[in-house]
């Protein structure tokens, strides 16, 4: 299938990304908690995504897609899971001491969210070196990582949703045929 | 605290109504035919019921420090929110806070189903009409300040939302399904004595099987006429009990 022939996903415009997991999840007749319980997730943390309250962390929506058996995709999309957040998603993931002390050993300040941001595209290494470990993967292999958000920085949003869609659709293949 | 009147017992068996109705839906909803002996207590599908039959947004979230939970109806869906720092508030530091959290609940819940609809909104405010031991459930602020920004018609709904509260989590088969309950009102058929110290560790059992607080706990069994209560000395009340 070619990138054109993709078909857009069916979200309703205005959807947000916790209608979208409350709906799949009433689908299933799932209460919150079996929700929370299939996807090991925290019950609270499921709780306030469907509130639109929290900010998903990709892994948590590769879950909770899995347990709703609903088009990873979609929520990401849906989750604006486009650079920006999924660099701030990992950047709380490591506001670790140890992350802070990488961070600050860069000369980042840590307490400006804004300019970190701006930092975490020239992908210092103790970040690289975070996303490696964070992605069980070599230094190599996070540069490589970088350089690829990178340009799905570049693209247009709708290009963005493209490539993801595809990545997903990838990684759900390789992740099958490793099953 | 006296047994309550015709009025305050027929709103307890509207709410426990209510509540009997909606665990059905919710069951139904499911798809799960659960046998009424094997019901779980309210408070286990409280969240559940609020959110999947009531159809209520239910948001744990930062409030105020001056109230556990509020009832919104400004938006197009009733909108539930706890205080998730609800320890931090005066007064609850040491709650049971899974028991807390479902009475602060049921009451709001209380509120959706009684008021929804009457154009209100924000509702807020906390009632001490259930005494001592029930404003340190209801009751964050000053006893002296108790009420004092509510008008005579939001003090009657704050009454009605705890009523609902207690008939939805205690009412009926929840609280004569509980061992230690059973076992007073075989204490008072018998013409037993029991001790204030054993009826405290019978409240904090069925407060525990309810997952309530013993706090409310304690203001139901004495609605229930099972128990008086002399400033913290509890004494087993066997004519009314036998009524009960």
């Amino acid at each position: 299938m070619t990138e054109e022939n993709t078909p857009e996903p069916i979200v309703p415009e205005r959807t947000t990304l916790g209608d979208y997991i409350r709906r799949h999840r009433r689908e299933k007749r799932m209460s919150v908690r079996e929700l929370a319980d299939k996807a090991r997730l925290s019950y609270f943390y499921v709780s306030k995504l469907e509130n639109d309250q929290q900010e998903p962390a990709v892994d948590a929506l590769i879950k909770l897609a899995s347990a709703l058996d609903a088009p990873l995709g979609e929520m990401l999309a849906l989750s604006e899971g486009e650079t920006a957040a999924i660099l701030e998603n990992l950047l709380e993931r490591h506001r670790t001491p140890e992350g802070l002390r990488a961070a600050r050993g860069t000369g980042i300040d840590v307490g400006d969210r804004q300019a970190l941001l701006a930092e975490l595209r020239n992908w210092p290494p103790s970040l690289l070196s975070a996303l490696a470990d964070l992605a069980g993967a070599s230094v190599d292999d996070a540069e490589r990582l970088a350089e690829a958000l990178n340009s799905l920085v570049r693209l247009s949003p709708e290009e963005r949703r493209r490539w993801i869609r595809l990545i997903t659709t990838y990684a759900a293949d390789e992740e099958g045929r490793r099953t | 605290m006296s047994f309550p009147n015709r009025g305050y017992r027929a709103l307890l068996q509207k709410s426990a109504l209510d509540r009997d109705q909606l665990i059905r839906d919710y069951f139904a909803w499911k798809d799960e035919d659960v046998e009424i002996a094997s019901r779980p207590v309210p408070a286990a599908v409280l969240d559940d019921i609020i959110r999947d039959v009531v159809e209520c947004k239910l948001i744990y979230c930062h409030l105020p420090l001056d109230r556990l939970g509020e009832a919104d109806f400004s938006s197009e869906v009733p909108t539930i929110r706890v205080n998730e720092d609800f320890q931090e508030v005066p007064g609850f530091a040491n709650a049971n806070p899974d028991g807390l959290l479902n009475v602060t609940k049921a009451h709001e819940l209380g509120h959706v189903r009684r008021d929804h609809g009457k154009q209100m909104s924000h509702l807020r405010g906390q009632m001490s009409m259930f005494g001592e031991t029930a404003a340190v459930i209801s009751c964050p602020r000053r006893r002296d300040q108790d009420n004092a920004n509510l008008t005579p018609a939001e003090r009657k709904r704050e009454f009605e939302a705890w009523a609902y509260a207690e008939g939805y989590l205690v009412f009926g088969w929840p609280l004569a399904r509980c061992a230690a309950y059973q076992q007073l009102q075989e204490s008072a058929r018998g013409g037993r004595t029991v001790s204030s110290d054993r009826l405290w560790r019978a409240v904090y059992e069925i407060a525990g099987e309810l997952q309530i607080t013993p706090a409310f706990a304690t203001v139901a069994l004495e609605h229930a006429g099972m128990i008086s209560n002399q400033g913290g000395v509890l004494g087993l009340n066997p004519q009314l009990a036998l009524l009960a």
